[in-house]
């Protein structure tokens, strides 16, 4: 939409067209603030950018070449990460940054030995420096070797223990492993460094809930619970609030004050979820097969549960 | 064991899943609208999770809510597919066999595919589809000849030219379902689409009058130069399709005659009577 309006003014104002460039720059600045990951857009509205208004930008063009760079890796668009390469190299000789923007190409081209040496070479000069580390990580995780990535991973934890980002990609790579009680723990220290998200609470919750038995199910239950007050438009809280409660009711261990709590419970859940599902169904008739089974399973749950 | 009929339809959802987050694991369920016994026709899919395959909740979740819908719509989960992360492993993983063998104690034909990442290209000459099958308690590799995909190279190019078109994120996955619930998981406009684009190959046989009578097969390329000199070679199948495409062709020339060159070549030309 915005480059055809872009070709339609093109001659004919140019304080429109001047609008025109801004929006772009802001939309790639807001993708960067955010760490969206839509590589193929970020191509197109970053590609146009510097092929045409490259003068008008200034000293963005730098960062904007590396955004660029890095989602034209990640769409196969080799031509275009070399050419910003070859400015940013221009541009800052000898930089680490640079640097490891030449490895990650090295990496998307599949050659991880060389990649693995550009990282090296960087860490030999300043050992400090964690993007390197982290990269030669991903190397590890791409060439499916988790149980050595977990190691390293581990190992730079302990240097650096308040990087959140890595602490998730710890999570994840002990759920694919299967080590639900590891997960848990990572799980954990992020929800501790990060109270009000409602993402990580209802991510420990699943994870306590796969483990199973009565006590990792009533702690799933209460972090679903949390997830909920935190925000309470997330449907997998409440999903998962409804068949934690059913489970732990269904459960012959419980005595009959817990069963009754967790009735309760599972009712109210059952109602917040036909709402929300009514709410969605009005005016679109796109989802009505899908509302239709949610309400049947309810039902069908229901039945089973008493 | 018994024989494996991979339709159109259910490909294509599969093949889109796994382009639409390339990233990530995904998987789904195998529907057939078939009954029981003899081959396993596989004529639907459901794609389910894009992220956390192996946690229980939300596939638990996903099963039992496919499992309404099919009792609703008369199908039956008859398998189940996953696209690794990684395109270089494609073996399947615990939660995979896991969920496998639940879906075999209920359909005794269950099967098990893995895509394979690394063979997706637009141009393969085969389905890139691993199958297994449950032989006593194992999952076995299926034995290649006995599963059959019908009118392939029609299916891979209605894939890429949803892929093309960008209609692949019409594409909604239980996943998606659930970050925004007005979606719909059943993609019931993705699968008239598809039905649409598949339909030439049957409107041709059914349009053959009794006694003989010949069918017009159009196919013209249309090459346009767009904004950044890219050329955009478009085939079309099917009399809607080339409907549309000759409006849109028409639109482009209006905006910019000079960039628009259209060559029509007519291919296998039987007349209609």
């Amino acid at each position: 939409m915005l480059r055809k309006v872009a070709k339609l003014l093109y001659f004919d104002n140019w304080n429109v067209l001047i609008i025109v460039f801004t929006e772009m720059r802001d939309k790639l600045r807001k993708w960067r603030e955010d760490n969206h990951r839509n590589s193929e857009q970020i191509v197109d509205v970053g590609e146009e950018l510097i092929n045409e208004h490259a003068s008008k930008l200034g000293d963005d063009i730098w960062i904007i070449y590396e955004q660029v760079m890095i989602a034209a890796l990640d769409c196969s668009r080799d031509d275009l990460a070399w050419t910003c390469l070859q400015e940013l190299k221009r541009q800052f000789p000898g930089s680490q940054r640079v640097k490891r923007l030449a490895g990650m190409r090295l990496e998307a081209l599949e050659k991880y030995e060389d990649a693995s040496k550009q990282y090296d070479s960087i860490l030999q000069d300043d050992p400090t420096n964690t993007a390197a580390r982290k990269r030669k990580i991903s190397i590890l995780k791409a060439q499916g070797k988790s149980a050595e990535a977990i190691r390293e991973l581990n190992e730079y934890l302990e240097q650096f223990v308040g990087d959140q980002e890595a602490w998730h990609e710890l999570s994840e790579l002990y759920i694919n492993e299967h080590d639900y009680g590891k997960a848990a723990f990572c799980l954990e220290e992020l929800m501790m460094t990060n109270p009000h998200n409602h993402l990580y609470c209802e991510q420990y919750a699943e994870v306590k809930y796969t483990q199973g038995g009565l006590e990792n199910l009533e702690l799933s239950r209460k972090y679903f619970a949390q997830a909920l007050k935190l925000n309470n438009r997330n449907m997998r809280a409440l999903f998962g609030l409804y068949m934690s409660a059913s489970h732990i009711a269904a459960c012959p261990k419980v005595n009959a004050t817990v069963k009754k709590a967790n009735v309760k419970y599972a009712a109210w859940a059952t109602n917040q979820i036909n709402r929300a599902y009514q709410l969605a169904g009005r005016g679109t008739k796109e989802n009505k097969c899908s509302v239709k089974a949610v309400e049947e399973m309810l039902e069908s749950m229901q039945i089973t549960m008493s | 064991m018994g024989e494996v009929e991979l339709s159109c339809l259910a490909y294509v959802k599969m093949y889109l899943h796994g382009c639409l987050f390339p990233r990530c694991s995904v998987n789904g369920l195998l529907l057939s609208s078939s009954p029981a016994g003899g081959a396993v026709c596989v004529t639907d899919c459901v794609p389910l999770l894009h992220s956390h395959l192996p946690l229980a909740p939300i596939t638990q979740l996903g099963l039992t809510q496919v499992d309404v819908w099919c009792a609703q719509t008369q199908q039956r989960i008859v398998g189940y597919y996953q696209a690794n992360a990684c395109v270089s492993d494609n073996s399947p993983t615990p939660c995979a066999l896991k969920i496998a063998d639940k879906i075999a104690e209920q359909c005794n034909n269950a099967v098990l595919l893995m895509i394979d990442g690394g063979k997706m290209s637009p141009d393969y000459r085969v389905p890139p589809i691993v199958m297994y099958e449950r032989k006593d308690t194992r999952w076995t590799l299926k034995d290649k000849h006995t599963i059959m995909l019908r009118q392939w190279e029609e299916t891979r190019e209605i894939a890429n030219q949803l892929l093309d078109s960008g209609d692949h994120s019409l594409l909604v996955d239980f996943d998606s379902h659930l970050d925004d619930i007005t979606r719909d998981w059943t993609n019931q406009k993705l699968n008239a689409k598809i039905a649409e684009l598949a339909s030439p190959a049957n409107a041709f046989t059914a349009a053959l009058p009794p006694g003989g009578g010949t069918v017009s097969i159009v196919k013209f390329t249309w090459i346009s130069l767009t904004a950044r000199g890219r050329q955009q070679t478009v085939k079309s199948m099917s009399i809607n399709h080339m409907l549309l495409e000759l409006h849109r062709m028409k639109r482009q020339w209006l905006r910019d005659p000079a960039s628009t060159n259209i060559e029509i070549q007519c291919l296998t030309d039987m007349t209609l009577r």
